[in-house]
């Protein structure tokens, strides 16, 4: 068995990969489109994705970008929906360490580049951290107009105020603003971004954040970004500011009030618990709340 | 007779390495970042020659202002041109046509003739990696916009009046404008198009 795994360890080594997966070639351009889009924030940078390992809706934008970016000295984190053990993380981190042979990380802290699915860690980001979304849909007005000709002389004239009133609609038919994700924000003063779909708990989060965020979107072949210390508001109307999710109860595990929880059904009674949508966060939280006890 | 010098000795890391030096610059434009990685083609800088080799390849048009080599005595453009030719893949282009394009700071361009996107395709326009004698003379130029907190003050060495212009004043509005790399030796600061530049007042 040792003899074996030795065996495995030597094959990894030399897997016949560029280091990071993707040519040479394809880096470069993807790092092209990466500046382009970092010169004009929120703007969606069309570039030539490739097939990726992995199907569409897996993280394919998110792992090209990662490809690009990555280099030997970066220790790695990838979260999906805030977890870093579930199916997606789990697999995108393996995959990095095989093709990049580099050191991968839960901690939010110790990580130089975090791919993330659908959430902002809970914990502040520092300055010179790299935070690569995942997107399925990069366009914040498709599903207003479908046509990719019009949405793009909308940005190009900064038309923006059908998205206004499908946040009226909400009003209108719910009383406040049902949208709970993606919800849509200006960059810069200019821009209109769909910052994917994390909750609208995370907007706030956007604004003059000290690190860098790419966002990969692999089926649309769309780059945006959102370079650190960037103005990025959320749009709201003056009589209805806008606001972020409350919950009426702390996390279940680790009684934390300020972050993101789920809702998980746990038998089949109905009951249900509330716990940290980010699994690094609540175990640290779990961590720091039993050490005065064994101190 | 041209001959070709060695280009990275080892492409893949040391593209990245310089990528991330890129990225940091133009996300934090202002930032001074170091590109150590080549020695670069006289008459282009290292920092310069590094960019290109990083960033460049055959769907990059490249222009390497003649101004350059009139700088550094004994130098041929045309064979740095050679020199990314070869390592790159590059194809030589006309300044309006350029995608990337290396300047001098002491040259006289008109910026109404580059590649500066469309409204739609702003993205589009070219990267112009302007060379210059040092970032300790020249005016005291306050940044601020994204990637800058506040405030920064920057030298870029002595420029001629019309990119001092630019900077001051973009003649395109934004989302159309170029990206400026000022290089010197194996150090660069980045201007977005997003920067806005003001002349420091005196204290």
């Amino acid at each position: 068995m040792q003899r074996f795994n030795q065996h495995l360890a030597t094959l990894d080594a030399d897997l016949g990969y560029n280091f990071g997966y993707l040519d040479e070639q394809t880096k470069r351009m993807i790092r092209r489109a990466i500046l382009k889009g970092i010169a004009i924030p929120g703007y969606q940078v069309p570039f030539g994705g490739r097939e990726m390992p992995m199907p569409y809706g897996w993280g394919t934008g998110g792992v090209m970008l990662s490809a690009a970016v990555l280099g030997r000295d970066d220790v790695f984190k990838v979260i999906d929906q805030g977890a870093d053990d579930t199916t997606n993380a789990v697999s995108i981190r393996q995959f990095f360490a095989k093709v990049c042979q580099i050191d991968t990380t839960t901690s939010t802290d110790a990580a130089s580049v975090i791919q993330t699915r659908h959430r902002i860690p809970e914990q502040a980001l520092k300055h010179g951290q790299i935070l690569i979304y995942q997107v399925p849909i990069p366009e914040p007005l498709r599903f207003i107009e479908p046509r990719e000709t019009e949405t793009q002389k909308m940005h190009a004239l900064a038309e923006y105020g059908p998205m206004q009133v499908k946040l009226y609609e909400d009003i209108v038919k719910y009383g406040y603003i049902a949208t709970s994700y993606a919800y849509p924000v200006m960059v810069n003063q200019r821009y209109l971004m769909d910052p994917s779909p994390i909750p609208k708990f995370d907007n706030p989060k956007l604004n003059q954040s000290p690190a860098l965020m790419l966002f990969g979107a692999g089926r649309e072949k769309r780059i945006y970004c959102i370079p650190p210390y960037t103005e990025v508001a959320s749009l709201d109307f003056a009589d209805h500011p806008f606001a972020v999710q409350q919950w009426s109860e702390p996390c279940s595990l680790c009684h934390s009030t300020t972050s993101f929880l789920d809702e998980v059904l746990i038998d089949d009674q109905g009951q249900r618990m509330f716990v940290c949508s980010d699994t690094d966060y609540c175990q640290q939280q779990q961590a720091s709340k039993q050490e005065p006890c064994h101190g | 007779m041209s001959i070709i010098a060695p280009g990275f000795n080892q492409n893949v890391e040391q593209s990245q390495v310089c990528f991330r030096q890129l990225l940091t610059a133009l996300s934090e434009p202002g930032t001074e970042v170091t590109l150590d990685q080549h020695v670069g083609f006289s008459p282009l800088n290292s920092a310069a020659s590094q960019v290109i080799l990083c960033l460049c390849d055959q769907l990059t048009p490249l222009y390497l202002s003649p101004f350059l080599a009139e700088l550094v005595p004994g130098s041929d453009i045309a064979q740095a041109q050679r020199n990314f030719t070869f390592h790159c893949n590059t194809k030589p282009s006309s300044l309006v046509n350029a995608d990337f394009a290396v300047i001098s700071s002491q040259e006289s361009i008109h910026f109404s003739r580059l590649k500066v996107g469309t409204d739609e395709q702003p993205h589009q326009s070219v990267t112009l990696i302007i060379q210059t004698d040092d970032f300790t003379s020249g005016p005291k130029l306050t940044l601020s916009g994204p990637g800058i907190p506040n405030q920064r003050t920057v030298q870029l060495g002595q420029l001629h009046p019309k990119i001092l212009q630019y900077l001051l004043a973009p003649s395109h509005p934004f989302p159309l404008g170029v990206d400026l790399l000022f290089c010197h030796q194996q150090s660069l600061i980045a201007i977005s198009r997003t920067t806005k530049v003001e002349l420091a007042s005196c204290m």
